[in-house]
């Protein structure tokens, strides 16, 4: 049954990669929706404990996966380089998101799952924390503006600090000051593409961070 | 890694390659990838094969000298 169900999924990529080649006037709402049926079920996989794949085609869809990863990258960069070849300027915005977003997620799961979530929410929030203090010290010096600025990062820098002590309420300060960032940049004047890169550089590790910290309470239950 | 997995299912009445996927819940390719030691099995599935041939995993896989 799982030979011919991964056998199925495979010939189901195969014939939207015809499709994408062949359909060129295609609808892109039409292309949204197959490419979203195609790539949700490796995605879901990740998340479920029961798998329809065995272990050793799960090391190969993410082998695949990870050398897919790295020759995105590359054509991204080759169509940024031939773009600055041929204008003589700096790419646009929506390429940077192209290389950044997939660049940092990577980074962040890796992070995550390398050390204990804890640890990697504890040092995310010290270095967010102390990246906006020095900036606001450099702006401001020591004074009224820079207390008001720097305030949402002390609480930050102080939720780090006592997240295993206090995990639910540095989880929910952490949680809080990422949808913050999050609604400042969707009410922000900022392109739509400069958005998605700030919201992945800072809003989705602070998020992650506190998603992190909360799970921790229940791994610490289990573990009494 | 060395495995004798060929050599257990020739004493458990010639089992197929198949049957023994389909016991611990794997597919025929990964069993043909395994004895052939071109993909290592976690400690999970090392137990199940074990465990289908009523031995231990210590006699059905072993070190290479360069492993």
């Amino acid at each position: 049954m799982k030979i011919s169900l991964s056998m199925l999924k495979s010939i189901w990529l195969f014939l939207i990669v015809i499709l994408i080649m062949a359909g060129r006037g295609l609808p892109v709402l039409v292309l949204v929706i197959f490419l979203i049926l195609a790539l949700a079920a490796p995605l879901i996989r990740e998340f479920r404990k029961r798998t329809d794949l065995d272990e050793r085609q799960i090391h190969i869809s993410r082998f695949s996966s990870h050398i897919a990863f790295y020759i995105y990258i590359a054509l991204v960069l080759l169509v940024m380089v031939n773009k600055f070849i041929a204008v003589g300027e700096n790419p646009s915005n929506e390429f940077y998101m192209l290389l950044l977003v997939p660049m940092v997620i990577k980074f962040f799961i890796s992070v995550f799952q390398n050390y204990e979530p804890i640890k990697a929410a504890r040092s995310i929030g010290f270095l967010f924390g102390g990246s906006w203090l020095l900036f606001v010290i450099l702006s401001h010096g020591i004074s009224i503006e820079f207390i008001i600025e720097a305030l949402p990062f002390l609480l930050l820098i102080a939720a780090a600090w006592l997240s295993c002590r206090y995990p639910r309420p540095s989880g929910i300060v952490y949680t809080v000051l990422g949808l913050a960032t999050v609604y400042f940049y969707i009410r922000s004047n900022f392109d739509f593409y400069v958005k998605l890169i700030m919201f992945t550089i800072l809003s989705l590790p602070l998020l992650l961070s506190g998603v992190a910290i909360f799970l921790s309470i229940n791994i610490r239950k289990g573990e009494l | 890694m060395k495995n004798k997995i060929k050599y257990y299912r020739f004493l458990k009445d010639g089992m197929t390659q198949q049957e023994l996927a389909k016991q611990v819940g794997v597919v025929r390719q990964t069993i043909i990838a395994i004895e052939k030691g071109t993909f290592n099995p976690s400690v999970k599935l090392a137990l199940k094969i074990a465990s289908v041939f009523g031995t231990e995993v210590e006699k059905l896989f072993e070190l290479e000298e360069n492993d």
